[in-house]
């Protein structure tokens, strides 16, 4: 009975030393935002980190650069897609910084798709 | 003696996960810390910390983050920079000054971010360090 003990105690120890290890690593302010899709006013949001750790297999979100053309695109889990492109060099200097823990906001024109706004924010609480 | 080899494996097999779990937290060197720290003047204010030390602090509040900004619709700035410690004091600054967004374009998960404003909130320098010790 008194060696079940030991054991019991030394496990629950065992356990605790290695789930604290865990919960350092997780601690600190974090917010990993979805991707969101506005069809009607044709805006959308989301980090990369959260949408690439999403649950879902559908999101993305992100940026591709073929000098001078930008382009920049966003899925949401529910299948929602918007896309905007410019040729205006703001837009590549916005785009190239772009990290694995940006979030990443744009505005697509109805009638040409253009980018009317590009924001990308790198901060700490989107790191994973 | 089966028991007790099973014993002995089990302590063996204990001693590897604890040994493997410890040793990347000992190797290179680590600038521990990082934690964000805001200093607030009458004629300026400044802020300083790394990606890390922010998000795996212990508490909750603190955080750093820069912007950059296009918007051909709506003036705004070219980029803003923010941070809060974790005693909740923040600071902010702005800029449309290029050269500020040219230097945000280095920004990585492990850098060290340093930002001064003046009593206006227009960023005076941000400055931004790569280093291997400073990863996580």
């Amino acid at each position: 009975m008194k060696t079940n003990l030991k054991k019991f105690i030394g496990t629950a120890v065992l356990g605790v030393a290695l789930f604290s290890h865990s919960i350092l690593a997780w601690a600190g302010a974090v917010s990993l935002p979805e991707v969101v899709v506005d069809e009607v006013y044709r805006v959308a949001h989301g980090s990369t980190a959260g949408a690439r750790y999403s649950p879902d297999d559908q999101q993305y979100i992100g940026c591709s650069v073929d000098n001078p053309f930008v382009t920049c695109f966003a899925k949401d889990k529910a299948g929602k897609y918007l896309f905007c492109s410019s040729t205006d060099p703001r837009s590549l200097a916005v785009v190239k910084a772009i990290t694995d823990f940006s979030s990443i906001d744009f505005a697509s024109d109805p009638g040409t798709s253009s980018c009317t706004a590009l924001i990308v924010t790198n901060d700490s609480t989107y790191l994973r | 003696m089966q028991a007790k080899l099973k014993n002995i494996l089990g302590l063996v097999a204990l001693g590897v996960a604890l040994l493997t779990t410890t040793v990347p937290t000992w190797a290179g060197q680590v600038i521990t810390g990082g934690e964000v720290s805001i200093y607030i003047g009458s004629d300026h204010s400044s802020a300083g910390g790394t990606m890390v030390g922010a998000r795996y602090s212990a508490d909750n509040k603190q955080y750093i983050e820069c912007t950059t900004y296009l918007s051909t619709t709506i003036w705004v700035p070219l980029i803003q920079c923010y941070a809060q410690d974790k005693a909740g004091q923040h600071i902010l600054c702005s800029s449309r000054d290029p050269k500020f967004q040219e230097t945000l374009q280095a920004m990585t998960d492990s850098s060290y971010i340093s930002f001064q404003a003046d009593s206006k909130g227009a960023c005076t320098d941000i400055g931004i360090s790569h280093g291997s010790n400073l990863l996580k």
